[in-house]
């Protein structure tokens, strides 16, 4: 028998096999060899796509964590791409008007023209008019034809390049730009992979452009909202300042200070008093609310009685009760504590809820009750009036909603006492709400801590 | 025989006349100055026997003038009336911390402010 070679022996090994396997119906094994360079390709392959998603993904985890910082995703992008495409170097250009601008680079041959005027005679420009993909083999043999104004990378000893651009809405507005110091093209699949590149370098791009543009947006409105506030402000301060003046010398006329009255004008000089302090009113509360928006509303805090809030309002108010023929009482136990807060804004809130019920009351009463529970103080008003709506409770505390026109017209009110309210609670760390049956009546009722600043404010 | 003298530290003419016209019946003798520098210099010199001060004035605040006012032994027991403005809440407090002896907030009524007065430096 003579003597087989060694591959002789495994193909006629094979035939063997392989009959074996028919007759048997044995599934033939790979052959061992074949098997392990199968395997070598499969992990490179294997371990190639994954260093491609661990890339992509920590990209796009970078454009999500950086929205008003381009440079630590461009910097990844230029780092991988350099990477993953086996290149030298690689650099990412942007697009601002005639010119290219480099953002960033990975490699050791640095950009020497970080600034490029775009022009189809060189390999990012041309990427970049022709919004598409340039793919030079070797651009020492025809850079001085088709590329003049590369000759700096020739010079620097690059061979094979790739150029990529941006494209955001079919027009460029950059490249990214991958080298090579030998002459060996860039294989299909890392010209697909640069693309992907190339687009999350759009969707970067875009991100921090919106970012930047609704930040300020949000800037610009907050500045128009200020200026309107202090306009508001200032413009409340000089219209009281004449109407103080009419206000007192009206009242001297009244009070007879500058010779006697004739009695038929009293009626008319009492009308001008009462016209202009509602006029005051309004005002105080557009300057109240105008404050509060521009965050310069401050509370002043020190101790008070609780007491003293709640006689205020009832020495207030008890005239135009008696006037209207309402009972006007008022409840709280006499062993409170001294309370923490703003004395004055307290009694505003109080004088307003009850001056509110008041108004909206014809026949019954109008109580005013407080209570301790531990460090929260509870107060109540309580009125026989005419209720509201279910479906107007939720705008009750915005601005110029009372429940309807109507209403505005026949009881007055200026719209903005609950608004000035809500807010005063709510800076004290109380809050407010309203229980009412329409036609029997409501109750506005607000917590606030019995001593402000304490452990609960910020 | 002269009544009482009270100093009114005030900018705005308008707010001068109507205090004018309110003592022009009372025997109180009143003198003015219109902003807090002048206010200050102008109690020293003249040691009333009441002043009202504004808290917005030129020059020098009506706080800062009521710490000058205590601070000088001529006008350091002398009552003060600041007369705060109702938008600035706190001002109270802070007008009682600069030496002030009682407050009216703006917008003040004549008839509580002559009462007020009245209770502080009675007429006769």
């Amino acid at each position: 028998m003579p003597t087989k070679t060694k591959a002789q022996l495994l193909s006629e090994n094979e035939r063997l096999r392989k009959r074996i396997a028919t007759l048997g119906r044995v599934k033939p094994k790979p052959k061992r060899t074949r098997g392990l360079q199968d395997a070598k390709k499969l992990r490179a392959a294997l371990s190639e796509a994954e260093q491609q998603q661990a890339a992509t993904s920590e990209i796009l985890s970078l454009i999500s964590s950086s929205p008003a910082d381009l440079s630590p995703v461009m910097t990844a992008l230029a780092e991988s791409a350099a990477r993953l495409c086996e290149a030298t170097d690689a650099h990412i250009w942007q697009r601002e008007g005639d010119f290219l601008h480099a953002v960033a680079s990975h490699g050791d041959v640095p950009i020497r023209r970080p600034h490029l005027r775009i022009g189809r005679d060189s390999v990012t420009g041309r990427a970049v008019l022709d919004c598409k993909l340039v793919h030079v083999r070797d651009l020492a043999a025809v850079w001085q034809k088709e590329f003049p104004n590369s000759k700096v990378m020739v010079d620097s000893g690059h061979r094979t390049v790739l150029a990529v651009p941006l494209v955001r809405k079919g027009s460029s507005i950059g490249a990214i730009l991958i080298r090579r110091s030998d002459v060996r093209p860039f294989a299909p699949k890392q010209l697909a992979l640069l693309k992907t590149f190339a687009d999350q370098a759009v969707i970067a791009i875009e991100n921090v452009r919106l970012f930047r543009e609704i930040a300020e947006k949000g800037r610009q409105l907050e500045e128009a909202s200020q200026h309107k506030s202090q306009f508001l402000a200032s413009m409340s301060h000089e219209l009281r300042t004449p109407l103080n003046a009419i206000l007192g010398f009206n009242e001297m006329i009244i009070d007879q200070v500058y010779g006697e009255v004739p009695a038929d004008v009293m009626a008319p000089l009492e009308n001008i008093q009462t016209s202009g302090k509602h006029l005051l009113r309004l005002i105080n509360n557009v300057l109240d609310l105008a404050k509060i928006e521009a965050g310069r509303m401050e509370l002043a805090l020190a101790d008070y009685a609780v007491n003293d809030v709640v006689e205020s309002v009832r020495a207030t108010l008890q005239p135009l009760a008696a006037e209207k023929g309402l009972e006007l009482a008022a409840m709280l136990p006499d062993d409170l504590p001294l309370a923490y807060g703003d004395f004055g804004r307290i009694t505003q809130c109080l004088m307003n809820l009850a001056g509110n019920s008041l108004k909206f009351t014809k026949s019954g009463s109008v109580t005013v009750a407080v209570e301790q529970n531990g460090e929260i103080l509870t107060y109540r008003v309580a009125d026989t009036g005419i209720g509201i709506p279910p479906d107007k409770i939720d705008t009750l505390f915005t601005e110029f909603k009372q429940t309807d026109a109507t209403i505005a017209s026949e009881y007055g009110g200026t719209g903005l006492g609950l608004s000035i309210t809500k807010q005063f609670i709510e800076m004290h760390g109380g809050r407010i709400w309203v229980e009412s049956v329409l036609g029997q009546g409501s109750t506005f009722i607000f917590e606030i801590p019995l001593r402000v600043n304490q452990g609960a404010e910020a | 025989m002269s009544g009482k003298s009270i100093l009114y530290v005030e900018d705005n003419e308008m707010n001068r006349q109507i205090v004018r016209d309110l003592l022009k019946r009372t025997t109180y003798q009143l003198s003015e100055a219109h902003d807090g520098e002048a206010g200050v210099a102008k109690a020293i010199e003249t040691r009333p026997d009441l002043v009202l001060m504004d808290i917005q004035l030129p020059k020098i605040s009506g706080m800062e003038a009521m710490r000058r006012l205590r601070a000088d032994p001529a006008t350091a027991a002398t009552p003060i009336i600041a007369i705060t403005s109702f938008a600035l809440s706190g001002d109270d407090l802070k007008a009682k911390e600069a030496g002030a002896t009682a407050y009216l907030a703006k917008p003040y009524s004549p008839r509580d402010l002559l009462g007020l007065i009245r209770k502080i430096l009675p007429e006769a």
